[in-house]
């Protein structure tokens, strides 16, 4: 593409949001009410960053996606493991996971509630148990198709049993958990403000439900597109560092 | 493969996990109503499944998830193609793209309500804007790798442009759409569930939501039980229709 036109495309691009947001301005009084106005959301933004405790509900929310997708992934190289050690578990176990993958997980989230109750705990547990079946599968499946050649190299050099978790697993679970660290962040923190919204009395979501059943609308979109922000933030991040981490893979 | 030995383990497994939860239930071990004892669940499924109710609510659900499903497929499969054949399309899309696709759409449920009202609206267009971006992404990379001889043939062989987009565009993105049905209905299906949590007042959703809400305890693990099947069976449908379309991908 030429430079000229590259430019346009840019330019394109930002008179479409500019075009949005002056649209959405100059609402009607009648929709103002619900959807409020940028102008409105804007100063809530800025009053959202500069209050304690609005600004103390962020890191109460990425800390129950944190420790959900943390103990995700200790439990699912666990699990991934014993199965993968042995294909007689594997064969038994494996369509359980399978069937918990296609069940309706985050359909399940008043379930929880109910039965671990509505503090900060009960929302770890669902983040947890929501997220181990994305990186489970991934490790499960390269703890199983690990090259047979590494593995025999490996042991032609000499390599003892720990050498070889060392040298050959443990670097296959670690790209793979790198691999689909996207899509476990991004579900962390989905099931995170999902529960959120459900019922808590802390964190983002909580503040976005606060501020809609107070009729500020303004204050409740702003919560949304302060998690919006931060999940593209993190992505992009998280990005940054796949491309980094998985540079010296080949590329089939 | 799993042998039948295996197969035989794996029901009594599945049969000692219920018993062990029956079991935990009737001896006290669970707050009664938190947990509900598989034996209950079993008499509130069976009235449930003998009234209408549950039937419309599964029917209700599974229309909110097919327009939603359907409209994104149609606008994700323009704007994909769009984006696949024309490098200017791909550059004037391809921001708003990656920014949307990383936001949690489940997080956007407040904003849609607020503005498409409790209504099916809001499910349909939360179904709608999970849908669109899988489907998009894979229209865009199923264009771009139309092998190009393809295209070339089809033209020297006197194809017009119409006969062009209906005998090699459609077939090759066809395929990849149907082979990415299973993962966007299935996540379709619980974006349209969560949906129904807080707006409406029908569905499968909204059966667990009240179940919830009035603390009946049985209609909320019925109402799993029922969506949980009805997930298993869309997926295992969709997954023989993947292993057809297969057949066909290179």
């Amino acid at each position: 593409m030429r430079p000229s036109v590259k430019a346009a495309v840019a330019l394109a691009d930002v008179a479409t949001v500019a075009g949005v947001i002056a649209l959405w301005q100059s609402d009607s009084a009648a929709t103002a009410s619900y959807l409020s106005k940028p102008s409105a959301v804007f100063a809530a933004i800025k009053v959202w960053l500069t209050n304690s405790t609005l600004l103390g509900y962020i890191p109460v929310t990425l800390w129950e996606a944190a420790a959900g997708m943390l103990i995700a992934l200790a439990a699912a190289t666990v699990i991934a493991s014993l199965l993968a050690a042995s294909s007689r578990a594997a064969s038994i176990f494996e369509p359980f996971m399978a069937l918990g993958n296609a069940a309706p997980r985050i359909a399940l989230a008043p379930l929880f509630l109910l039965i671990f109750g509505t503090d900060l705990k009960s929302k770890v547990i669902f983040v947890a148990t929501s997220v181990v079946f994305i990186p489970f599968f991934s490790i499960f499946r390269a703890l199983t198709t690990v090259d047979q050649d590494l593995l025999n190299n490996a042991r032609c050099l000499g390599a003892g049993r720990f050498a070889i978790v060392r040298e050959v697993y443990i670097p296959a679970v670690t790209s793979s958990v790198v691999a689909s660290l996207r899509v476990t962040v991004a579900f962390s923190l989905l099931t995170a403000i999902l529960a959120e919204y459900l019922a808590s009395q802390e964190g983002i979501g909580y503040e976005i439900q606060q501020a809609q059943n107070n009729l500020q609308a303004n204050y409740a979109i702003a919560g949304v597109v302060i998690i919006a922000l931060i999940a593209v933030i993190i992505d992009m991040a998280l990005r940054l560092i796949e491309r980094r981490a998985l540079v010296w893979r080949d590329p089939s | 493969m799993t042998t039948r030995s295996g197969r035989l383990i794996q029901l009594l497994v599945l049969v000692a996990l219920v018993a062990l939860w029956q079991l935990l239930v009737s001896a006290g071990a669970f707050n009664a109503i938190a947990v509900a004892s598989p034996a209950s669940v079993a008499r509130q499924l069976g009235s449930l499944l003998g009234g209408a109710t549950i039937w419309l609510d599964m029917l209700h659900t599974l229309r909110g998830l097919a327009v939603g499903y359907l409209a994104g497929v149609v606008v994700g499969t323009i704007i994909g193609t769009l984006m696949g054949i024309s490098a200017i399309a791909r550059a004037y899309f391809s921001p708003f793209v990656a920014f949307l696709n990383a936001v949690p759409r489940l997080a956007l449920i407040p904003l849609l309500i607020a503005w498409l009202g409790f209504g099916q609206g809001q499910q349909i267009m939360l179904v709608f804007l999970v849908v669109v971006f899988m489907v998009l992404l894979t229209v865009q990379a199923s264009v771009q790798n139309i092998p190009k001889r393809f295209v070339d043939n089809a033209i020297m062989i006197g194809a017009s442009r119409l006969q062009l987009v209906r005998e090699v565009y459609l077939p090759a993105i066809g395929i990849w759409v149907i082979s990415s049905a299973r993962v966007a209905i299935g996540v379709g299906l619980q974006v349209a569930l969560v949906a129904e949590f807080f707006g409406g007042h029908q569905g499968l959703g909204y059966m667990i939501e009240e179940g919830e809400s009035t603390y009946n305890t049985n209609l909320i693990y019925a109402a799993v039980v029922v969506t949980a099947v009805l997930a298993v069976v869309i997926d295992s449908l969709l997954g023989l229709v993947n292993r057809r379309a297969a057949r066909w991908l290179p």
